[in-house]
């Protein structure tokens, strides 16, 4: 056994040495997912306040910003300005970023702050879901006008479903359900522990479900349903 | 066969993977239809997009942005600019000093608790089942007989020489040697208290009974008044004890012979003795373990554990987060008994593999006696022959074969 990739002339490696590459790496794998492959240059111009590569960075990342924070929040009639929040905070912090990161990662951590905030003040939960508006896809599962009645219904539910819960529960939950992130990069993208966020996610979890199922929905469960 | 209930179905759902690996979901089609028509109900907020945006209004956003970043940016007082460069590092080592002063004093930090504190707030369900007195961590009776006791009225006695680690709330006891004595207070459902070894699960509901273990003969359970349920770790196979009767699970026949006796006999019931000294006869159930006067595992015991399972592949997540959590705080021994717990509880769930190598880790960061990390990293590649961190554990065995200790 010990006659491996330790065998070579070079110091051997210890058990410590391989816990922090081990380390190391995760740290780098949690920020390498960057959706926007933005140049190193353009980024050193941004920093460096060229206006034009301001604009490149926030139009790489315009459409990123609004999506999490839509997910995040649910419609609201604030989405365009919170965008711009996290626009703004983008650009005046682009001092601290860390070049070994990904950017989106980054800019995410920015959109959570943001969504958090408005949350906590509870501006955003106004619901503007009565009309569809354009752009939103919410029944691809089918075109008839009764599919698209009932996703759109069901949306509703979920989006009050998700008020329910506290705004970090809600944002670990749609993190991680919604947005497809690993527990890890939820902890990175909310600043907290791990097993905070796993907290969240599992008191999320408990809340979303007794929430929804007690909205009134028809699905037949063999089970029945839990007590309130 | 009972089923899942909505908010159940929800529930496993929203937990990557767990719908699919829930033993009853497999095997129940009415289940599955149901979990089908949920997914429909919530997928949608996965898929949902923002209002379109125009072109031009897109573009004023983003203009109007980089001009107010250009604003704040010369308004700036000079102050901040201090603070962002050597400042910072004065700020920070003042406010180390003026922690330092005020931790002592018994007083909450400014600027709140710290994140984990305030998880424990978020946390209803540990605080409603943690009316404990004695405080999270290892305990061992090094001078002589210890006890313990809660708030509910729940006691425990431990003797000499006996390590064990209270978490969870103090709703769970892990044993690692030793014996213990309990008495629990009627508990309501839901808010079970657990005795852990390596080798069982001792679930109380509320009852007087003792646990024993060491590496020999393995835990030996003895109950003297109510029911508890001992679930053996390795084959996952549940019995019901009640008043006299006794259960081993691991090490030899003869020694847990002796032992399980001599427990009913400390129990101080001779009537218990009794009928220990005939359940303790050695049977044909072979290095399993024997049962004493149990009911054989019929259709309710398989219901029983089915229901279980169902609880277990949600609260696998709950647990290792308990785990980090006693790794953050700086108590690596509960930590990795934490960690041990989540993998041989949920070995079907994807936190057990995560548990076993987090386990793994703390064990050579920690240089922990009780879990050798060798073994456990061969335990990780036995159980997870294509694990996620199968290549790691592999580097971490040759380091570990190949440094001096």
């Amino acid at each position: 056994m010990g006659d491996g990739i330790l065998a070579s002339g070079a110091r051997r490696e210890t058990p410590g040495d391989v816990l922090a590459a081990m380390t190391a790496a995760r740290d780098s794998s949690t920020m390498t997912k960057d959706a926007g492959g933005l140049s190193p240059q353009v980024l050193d111009r941004a920093v460096d306040g060229d206006r034009n590569a301001q604009a490149v960075l926030l139009k790489t990342y315009d459409g990123y910003i609004r999506r999490l924070l839509h997910r995040l929040m649910g419609p609201s009639p604030d989405l365009d300005d919170l965008a711009q929040t996290v626009m703004i905070r983008v650009l005046t912090s682009l001092s601290t970023v860390r070049r070994e990161g990904a950017l989106s990662t980054w800019v995410g951590g920015i959109c959570v702050h943001v969504a958090r905030d408005a949350l906590r003040r509870k501006k955003v939960r106004t619901r503007v879901l009565a009309e569809p508006e354009a752009g939103e896809d919410t029944a691809s599962a089918g075109s008839r006008p009764d599919d698209i009645a009932g996703a759109r219904a069901d949306l509703e539910r979920c989006w009050k479903a998700l008020d329910a819960l506290s705004e970090s529960q809600r944002t670990a939950l749609v993190l991680r359900v919604f947005e497809g992130h690993s527990v890890d990069e939820v902890a990175a993208l909310m600043g907290a522990a791990k097993s905070t966020t796993r907290l969240r996610l599992y008191y999320g979890r408990k809340a979303f479900a007794k929430a929804l199922t007690q909205l009134g929905i028809s699905h037949p469960v063999p089970g029945g349903e839990d007590a309130p | 066969m009972s089923h899942l209930s909505a908010q159940r179905i929800v529930e496993l759902l929203l937990a990557p993977g767990a719908f699919e690996a829930n033993p009853h979901v497999q095997q129940c089609q009415q289940c599955r239809s149901a979990g089908e028509a949920w997914t429909r109900t919530i997928e949608p907020l996965s898929r949902t997009q923002p209002p379109g945006l125009s072109e031009a209004r897109r573009a004023a956003l983003i203009d109007g942005a980089i001009s107010q970043a250009a604003q704040a940016e010369s308004q700036t007082p000079p102050w901040i600019w201090w603070l962002r460069g050597g400042g910072l590092a004065a700020a920070g080592a003042a406010l180390a000093l003026l922690l330092w002063i005020w931790a002592p004093l018994g007083g909450t930090p400014p600027g709140g608790l710290p994140d984990v504190a305030q998880t424990a707030f978020e946390a209803p369900a540990l605080a409603q089942h943690a009316p404990s007195t004695p405080a999270a961590g290892e305990y061992t009776a090094a001078e002589g007989p210890m006890a313990l006791s809660w708030s509910d009225g729940t006691q425990v006695e431990a003797e000499r020489g006996t390590r064990f680690s209270v978490f969870l709330g103090g709703t769970r006891l892990l044993l690692f040697s030793g014996r213990l004595k309990l008495q629990v207070t009627k508990r309501a459902p839901g808010a079970d208290f657990v005795v852990e070894t390596p080798e069982a699960r001792v679930r109380v509901v509320g009852t007087r009974f003792a646990v024993a273990r060491d590496d020999r003969s393995g835990t030996q359970v003895h109950v003297d008044e109510g029911v508890v349920e001992v679930v053996e770790t390795s084959s996952g196979s549940l019995s019901r004890l009640t008043a006299g009767m006794s259960r081993r699970v691991g090490g030899s026949l003869a020694t847990a012979a002796a032992d399980e006796l001599a427990l009913a006999r400390e129990s101080g019931d001779p009537r218990n003795a009794r009928r220990s000294a005939r359940a303790v006869q050695p049977t044909k159930h072979g290095k399993g373990g024997n049962v004493a006067n149990g009911p054989s595992a019929g259709a309710g015991l398989l219901e029983a554990t089915r229901a279980q399972a169902q609880e277990m592949t949600l609260d696998a997540e709950l647990l290792l987060a308990e785990a980090e959590q006693y790794q953050a705080r700086g108590q690596p021994e509960v930590a990795l008994g934490a960690y041990l717990d989540v993998a041989r509880r949920f070995p079907t769930t994807a936190s057990a593999e995560d548990a076993l190598f987090a386990a793994c880790q703390l064990s050579i960061a920690y240089g922990g006696r009780a879990y050798p990390p060798r073994a456990l990293l061969d335990r990780y590649l036995t159980q997870y022959p294509r694990g996620r961190y199968r290549s790691d554990a592999l580097r971490l065995l040759k380091a570990l074969t190949a440094s001096p200790k």
